[in-house]
């Protein structure tokens, strides 16, 4: 009889980590700094070259923070069509951005391609792989649970946090209701993935109206259930959290800070200072253009 | 007699229809997106339109605020776009559920589609009217990342208008016609108030 090995994993937004993971050891409020700083790295480098090593940097942290990768590489797909949006625009609409005395390197007919709008060209695709890239992570190593706690922490209302919470738990469901939904229609004859590409908008009702019908009943369910287990608000939601509330189960069990996380903090404070004041010697500007 | 009386709405049931919209408009714009990509971030059938602006209806400020706050979410886990990016888009996101709620709102018109007032102002408003607004405010956000010229600006305009238009016509009319009488009765009807 052979053993199995059973290896516990987190379910985050986007994939799995394992749960020996170091992000799992990082606190939710670093994890919100990662969202902040990661996103914002890429906006203000225009150097593609620190874009495309950030990129990478970004992907070698998923592997180290033990994300599973098969999950995530679909995502890197929407680079290949992005890549497609901006070379298409900047190759056959490339004026606006080339400058007052731009080069022609070649003509496409008569369509002139510049060599300063291909290099602006390069640096958004290679910036847009390094913001996506800083999404697929944060959302990769980020639970549900640490969004919340970290939430709490940020003095976000109960209310706010409820509503955020269900909406996640309802993807989800209405994801699993959709499937529910294609099976039953396939039963009847009607499979969508066996319609050819022009007619599939063309019978996304039959899967719509059946979505809506049951999103305001669970919805209404919902609703009546919290109210029978005495949940209570005023009907416009207050963003902030009142004083002297309790903590909750979340904030509670899933909260976690220590030493390590206050160093990555003050890491991330003093590298975007630093960004900012290299941002304005010039010193992270463009040089293919 | 004769006189339907709905109870009261309540924050839990509000907030309910809050999250539970937020998720069918973000299961349904990934999936309506993925059904016809044009390129990039830009989808030549987006039906989570109609939704949006249902939203706005059928819910008031709720469905407003479920129009600019999911695609940040489905934006985020359908396709990365980035945060700051996604943002950028809530002024297009909102139009395309505001207008078309205070139009029915202000001229006391029926969700149910009875008279051509109503149709005209669904078709004009909601579906036209709304998703120029949202195409201009939205495409511009793009240009101004830098995702696409000044000059491919119309082109991608195009995209998004076409794109957003025909499912709001198509199933936008569909679902007024054939849910609102069933909603209406239902305690998250908000029409014609806003809260």
């Amino acid at each position: 009889m052979s053993t199995q090995q059973i290896v516990t994993r987190y379910r985050t937004f986007f994939s799995y980590v394992d749960a020996k993971s170091p992000a799992n050891k990082m606190s939710p409020i670093t994890k919100i700094f990662i969202l902040l700083f990661f996103n914002a790295y890429p906006i203000i480098i225009d150097n593609p070259i620190y874009n495309a090593m950030f990129g990478f940097l970004n992907i070698i942290l998923m592997k180290i923070f033990k994300a599973t990768l098969m999950h995530v590489e679909k995502y890197f797909k929407v680079l290949m069509t992005l890549a497609l949006f901006i070379f298409v625009s900047v190759i056959f609409f490339g004026r606006s951005v080339a400058g007052p005395n731009p080069t022609i390197i070649a003509n496409i007919g008569s369509v002139e391609v510049y060599s300063q709008a291909l290099g602006f060209g390069v640096m958004v695709y290679v910036r847009m792989f390094a913001l996506v890239s800083a999404m697929l992570l944060w959302l990769s190593i980020t639970t549900t649970s640490d969004l919340m706690s970290a939430f709490e922490k940020l003095k976000i209302s109960y209310v706010a946090r409820t509503y955020l919470t269900m909406a996640f738990r309802f993807i989800g469901m209405f994801d699993s209701d959709f499937n529910t939904i294609q099976d039953a229609q396939r039963a009847r004859g009607l499979d969508i993935k066996s319609q050819p590409l022009w007619r599939r908008p063309f019978v996304f009702g039959y899967y719509l109206i059946p979505l809506v019908a049951i999103t305001i009943k669970k919805a209404i369910e919902a609703g009546t259930t919290m109210e029978s287990r005495a949940f209570k608000a005023p009907l416009k939601i207050k963003l902030l959290q009142e004083k002297g509330l309790k903590q909750s189960y979340v904030g509670k069990y899933y909260w976690r800070y220590s030493g390590k996380d206050t160093a990555i903090i003050a890491l991330l404070i003093i590298a975007f200072a630093g960004l900012l004041i290299a941002r304005l010697y010039g010193l992270v500007a463009n040089p293919f253009m | 007699m004769g006189q339907v009386v709905r109870p009261q709405r309540t924050a839990a049931t509000m907030g309910s229809i809050l999250a539970a919209w937020t998720g069918i408009c973000i299961v349904v714009g990934a999936y309506g997106s993925l059904s016809l990509p044009i390129g990039g971030y830009v989808s030549g059938f987006w039906p989570a339109m109609a939704l949006q602006a249902i939203g706005g209806i059928w819910f008031g400020m709720w469905g407003v605020i479920v129009a600019f706050l999911f695609p940040i979410i489905s934006d985020a886990i359908g396709e990365a776009i980035p945060m700051y990016v996604a943002a950028t888009l809530i002024p297009a996101n909102f139009f395309q559920a505001w207008t078309v709620a205070w139009v029915f709102r202000r001229f006391k018109l029926n969700p149910e589609l009875k008279t051509r007032k109503d149709w005209l102002a669904w078709i004009l408003v909601g579906c036209i009217l709304q998703n120029i607004i949202g195409a201009t405010l939205g495409t511009t956000a793009f240009v101004l990342w830098g995702l696409f010229t000044w000059e491919a600006q119309p082109l991608f305009w195009a995209g998004w208008f076409v794109g957003n238009t025909w499912p709001a016509i198509v199933f936008g009319s569909l679902i007024l016609r054939i849910a609102t009488p069933f909603v209406k009765r239902t305690r998250v009807y908000v029409f014609p108030d806003w809260w």
